[in-house]
């Protein structure tokens, strides 16, 4: 085997693309960090890791014990997108607890979803919460069901289902687009208490004008961590932070530098501010 | 192993999609080969998703415990459904192009100019009539709903109860201001450029808190990636603790 070669192949797409580099060192950072916290966890030097209060994920007790209150069943909105979509996934962790919630209340639970894979894998996520808190006979195989995979079609088909049910708490968790101020003003229209999370910048606004609690971004995928009573999920949240702390450095500085060689554009003479700076400008170093 | 056997399947696909978007010249086009299996899979649970449709609609329909509204409303899905399949079959969902005479008229002379221009015209049944003149008409009608919603939305949102919701107001009255000419001649009496004042708010002020987000969205992202891969995150598989 050509080794010279092999290495070439390796490292040309990082020479064409300088970018892929920072994504690699990003990556590895964060699994660096991941596994040090693991190792922490397993050699029981770390215990107890202190999370922030999320409104949204107190209410969560609030919002189901209301509609039970009430009389009224709960409704849960996945978003729009597949199982493939990383806050379709960070939808279905927060989906088992509020499921675990309704059967433990014996309230009633429904779940129209717009792709048919998600259908399957959330009915079975619910089936399994239901197991959870014991209750497997107030279990029924259409709680998930699925309605279209058109945008407006689905949102025309929750909407129809919130008038006529009357949902005492609308979960609108996932990613969603337009149709995310249609299904969140209706709920609001319906007197339902209303919970949203989205990762989707464009809609954030919609869902903070609309609903009474709301994950903004990464809150979305910080759930399922705060959730859960396991600290190996729970040091996820502290990989994180360190990562956003690596972040907020690597801004300040490359704000920094740039600055500096605006005012003094000499110091790129200097070879190891040089470096630094063609680093910070995503230049590739020969 | 019911567990355990989908949790392997995450880990390693994505560990190859992983090194494949790194390592592009040594892993080959296995990218392409598992999207290509996506597809495949995601084609049969369409099926799947419309028979659980057919399902728990014909369920709702024939029940009679159901409220009467519920029943209808199910009843046209199902009509709807099997109307659409029928025709589909029958007529095909490939367009049948007609050539036909269009009149067009240019006002911008003195005497009015009056032409005709062939134009191409969709005739099959399913896309004219299906897809043109019901399911497009009703979409934009689901959207066209967002006016008024971000209108009561908007309303709810702008009232001043607290600090946050008064600075919110201001700055909605100061975007939505500059974006109209009446605003810049208004304020032009004081000496205040308020379409510039408009511009900082979205440009800088909007740019920097929308781009914290989107930040703090990529690493939760690539934090939820790394607990599939490690198999720390089971809600995807039914069990959450």
């Amino acid at each position: 085997m050509d080794w010279s070669y092999f290495w070439y192949k390796l490292y040309i797409p990082y020479v064409e693309n300088p970018l892929l580099g920072y994504s690699l060192f990003f990556l590895l950072f964060i699994s660096v960090v991941f596994w040090y916290y693991l190792y922490l966890v397993k050699t029981g030097r770390l215990s107890k890791i202190y999370i922030r209060r999320i409104p949204a994920l107190n209410s969560i007790e609030e919002a189901v014990g209301r509609s039970t209150e009430m009389g009224r069943p709960i409704l849960y909105v996945p978003g729009i997108q597949d199982i493939d979509n990383i806050q379709t996934l960070a939808s279905l962790a927060i989906l088992s607890h509020v499921a675990q919630r309704c059967a433990e209340y014996e309230t009633d639970f429904i779940m129209p979803v717009s792709r048919s894979v998600v259908m399957t894998v959330a009915q079975e996520v619910v089936k399994e919460s239901y197991l959870r808190a014991g209750r497997s006979d107030l279990y029924r195989s259409d709680m998930v069901f699925y309605l279209t995979d058109d945008q407006f079609g689905y949102a025309a088909g929750v909407d129809g289902i919130i008038s006529r049910e009357k949902p005492g708490a609308v979960f609108l968790i996932g990613a969603f687009y337009a149709e995310s101020l249609i299904l969140a003003e209706t709920g609001f229209s319906a007197g339902a208490i209303q919970i949203a999370g989205t990762a989707m910048i464009t809609q954030l606004p919609f869902f903070i004008a609309a609903c009474d609690y709301v994950l903004i971004g990464e809150e979305l995928f910080a759930a399922s961590a705060y959730l859960s009573k396991d600290i190996l999920d729970k040091i996820t949240l502290r990989t994180q932070d360190v990562s956003k702390a690596l972040v907020m450095i690597s801004i300040a500085t490359g704000a920094a530098i740039n600055t500096i060689h605006m005012l003094y554009p000499n110091m790129v003479n200097i070879p190891i501010l040089n470096v630094i700076y063609k680093i910070f400008s995503g230049m590739v170093i020969k | 192993m019911k567990r355990e056997i989908p949790l392997i399947i995450t880990a390693l696909t994505g560990i190859i999609i992983i090194i494949n978007y790194f390592l592009p010249e040594v892993t080959g086009k296995v990218t392409q080969v598992v999207r290509n299996w996506v597809i495949v899979i995601s084609s049969f649970a369409i099926i799947l998703g419309i028979l659980n449709l057919v399902i728990i609609s014909l369920r709702k329909t024939l029940e009679p415990i159901t409220h009467l509204d519920d029943r209808i409303a199910n009843l046209i899905l199902i009509v709807s459904l099997v109307f659409t399949i029928v025709i589909g079959m029958i007529y095909g969902v490939g367009p049948k192009n007609n050539y036909v005479f269009k009149l067009s008229s240019d006002y911008s002379t003195v005497l009015p100019l009056i032409d005709f221009q062939v134009a191409t015209v969709d005739t099959n049944i399913f896309n004219s009539v299906i897809f043109y003149s019901i399911y497009n008409p009703l979409s934009a009608a689901m959207f066209s709903l967002l006016a008024f919603f971000i209108a009561s939305a908007s309303y709810r949102a702008f009232r001043a109860r607290n600090l946050e919701a008064t600075l919110l107001l201001l700055a909605a009255a100061v975007v939505i201001l500059g974006r109209v000419p009446v605003g810049d001649y208004v304020f032009g009496f004081i000496g205040l450029k308020i379409s510039v004042v408009s511009e900082y708010i979205t440009a800088v002020i909007n740019a920097a808190a929308q781009r914290a987000i989107l930040i703090a969205v990529g690493i939760g992202t690539i934090i939820i990636s790394l607990k599939l891969l490690f198999g720390i995150e089971k809600s995807h598989i039914g069990k959450s603790e």
